[in-house]
């Protein structure tokens, strides 16, 4: 028996006067599912969320939560059972408790159980010494945590996430998949995560739905989506350097404050990472990030390795080099830089690299 | 009666006249002002357009205009009202009702669209929504109350056209500047006119401290 969807989208389709935000859209997502909406500006995916959210009613088909049909009358009830975050916070101008406390206050909850728990969803999010605190006064990544706090306190069934991860630092970023993988633990609720980063989501969610111009491109289990994309090159440059990997140890040093951690990619290759991580990770090492010499250079950074050149690909000014270090590593030099090395396919390299130019996901 | 009793008469009677027109326009222009601004209808922009173009009404214009309606053989004129401190009240109130409903459309309008969604996706119902939105419009709500209050008080034309300047009746402090300055008595001019503008700042600073109150009313 086929489990009901928490919620079902069935040939939804928005139109804004004469255009078409969205495209005959049908999509499932199920309890305890992390599904993520991935695609460029302009595809519709915040359309989507608010469709989801009971925000935008479809010009055409069908929104359903757990098997019934949303209608006008059952919209209230809906709303009160999905939640959403939006990309830009949006708080109510007083307190921070005030803000956690609305959900709560208004569907009746007690005052000494709102208490609880807004404290505890601020503590959740490091924002509990800021409780009393005009939420507007914030910067832009405490605001971002306390709309998080803000959907997190009422229970939802579905959460729904624009961009989370945009005006939060590295330690903010972190919290946002803390905070996802912690609803994927407790089973039952969905969420849903828009987002125009592909490699956010690449530990982060089962589903992923790739969103085009209002259609769907590709939709299925995220590793198969995300490595049919890379494939396919749809996302630039970005496929490039991207690498699964397993940290095999923690606490290897400090650079500019933060904990290093060394990440084991490939059979035979370690780098030196800015992770507190455990686990199974992806790292994305920026092409333009890395030093090519001939030999190894005294510097600062925490990662050099040698390798062979395989590939030397020219674009313009600039060069994509391809250096074999156990894993295919692309670098971005200029092509003076090229001609003053004289660099050629087959020769010997080092790539140099800081520990906090690796993006870790 | 000495001056200076007059003088607090007439300031009495200011506050009182201006302080019942720019009530009276609060209880119909805030539910209009809220009106055009989450509702949209057909000729809303209309509407919307007629209320700012009537903001910069001259006083002397609309004095002249509602001393038609209310003179013996104008439409209302059976209501005997002109030359009264009704009329003075309904003429100020007339003058600044725009006013009242432009700002509150103006703030609804700005507040709205996200505040609205906020309170939704957070399990509101749509009057739990549009609650929030006039929570959170409160302090354009005050500025308006606060601009028509100023403006009614410190009007002349309506207090004049409609009120007559008649001394223990309608005489006002902007009638009362007028009439000493013609007079040729600058010095009791220039004291009404500080009376007139300790009156306005004391009021918008009252206004203020009142506004962070119910703020934290609300919010309670």
């Amino acid at each position: 028996m086929v489990a009901l969807a928490v919620i079902n989208l069935t040939g939804v389709t928005v139109e804004f006067d004469s255009t078409r935000a969205l495209d005959h859209i049908d999509l499932r997502v199920e309890p305890g599912e992390v599904l993520s909406i991935i695609g460029p500006n302009g595809a519709g995916k915040t359309t989507l969320l608010r469709v989801m959210a009971g925000l935008q009613r479809p010009s055409s088909g069908l929104l359903s939560f757990r098997g019934r049909a949303v209608t006008d009358t059952e919209l209230p009830e809906f709303r009160r059972r999905v939640t959403m975050v939006f990309q830009k916070p949006i708080l109510f101008g007083t307190t921070v408790f005030n803000n956690v406390a609305y959900g709560l206050r208004i569907r009746g909850v007690p005052e000494t159980e709102v208490k609880q728990r807004v404290t505890a969803a601020l503590e959740e999010v490091g924002m509990h010494g800021l409780a009393g605190r005009q939420a507007r006064t914030l910067s832009g990544g405490e605001q971002k945590r306390v709309a998080l706090a803000m959907a997190r306190v009422t229970q939802p069934d579905v959460i729904l996430l624009d961009e989370p991860t945009a005006y939060l630092d590295r330690d903010g970023v972190a919290l946002v998949d803390d905070i996802v993988q912690c609803f994927r633990r407790e089973g039952h609720v969905a969420v849903a995560i828009a987002t125009h980063d592909i490699l956010r989501v690449a530990h982060l969610s089962d589903q992923t739905l790739i969103l085009d111009a209002g259609r769907i491109r590709a939709k299925g289990p995220t590793r198969e989506v995300i490595r049919e994309e890379l494939e396919s090159l749809a996302f630039g440059d970005l496929t490039s350097n991207l690498f699964h990997g397993t940290v095999v140890e923690n606490g290897t040093g400090i650079e500019g404050g933060y904990r290093l951690s060394r990440v084991r990619v490939g059979h035979a290759v370690s780098i030196d990472v800015v992770t507190d991580r455990s686990g199974d990770v992806t790292v994305r090492i920026p092409p333009e990030d890395i030093i090519v010499s001939r030999e190894p250079v005294l510097s600062s950074a925490r990662n050099s390795l040698r390798g062979t050149v395989t590939e030397i690909e020219a674009e313009n000014s600039t060069v994509l080099l391809t250096v074999d270090i156990g894993i295919p590593l692309v670098a971005l030099i200029t092509k003076s830089s090229l001609e003053r090395l004289k660099i050629s396919q087959g020769d010997s390299v080092c790539v140099t690299f800081k520990a906090s130019s690796v993006r870790v996901y | 009666m000495t001056v200076e009793q007059e003088i607090v008469a007439i300031t009495l009677r200011s506050l009182a006249i201006s302080g019942l027109a720019a009530l009276l326009a609060t209880v119909i222009g805030i539910p209009v002002g809220v009106l055009l601004g989450l509702k949209r209808f057909r000729g809303r922009d209309s509407l919307t357009g007629l209320f700012r173009g009537l903001m910069s009404m001259p006083t002397v214009a609309l004095g002249l205009i509602l001393y038609l309606v209310f003179s013996r053989n104008g439409p209302l004129g059976f209501m005997r009202l002109l030359y009264t401190p009704t009329a003075l009240i309904v003429g100020q109130a007339v003058l600044v009702l725009p006013i009242m409903v432009s700002i509150t459309t103006e703030t609804i309008e700005n507040v709205s669209p996200a505040i609205r969604d906020l309170a939704l996706t957070l399990g509101a119902d749509e009057r739990g929504a549009a609650a929030s939105v006039l929570r959170e419009s409160l302090g354009g709500i005050v500025l308006a109350l606060s601009a028509s209050f100023s403006r009614a008080i410190s009007e002349l034309g309506v207090a004049l056209m409609v009120g007559g300047n008649l001394e223990g009746i309608t005489r006002v402090l902007t009638t009362s500047i007028a009439l000493e300055t013609t007079r040729g008595e600058i010095a009791l001019g220039l004291g009404l006119t500080f009376v007139l503008l300790a009156l306005m700042i004391t009021f918008n600073l009252l206004l203020n401290i009142a506004e962070k109150r119910v703020r934290w009313w609300l919010w309670r």
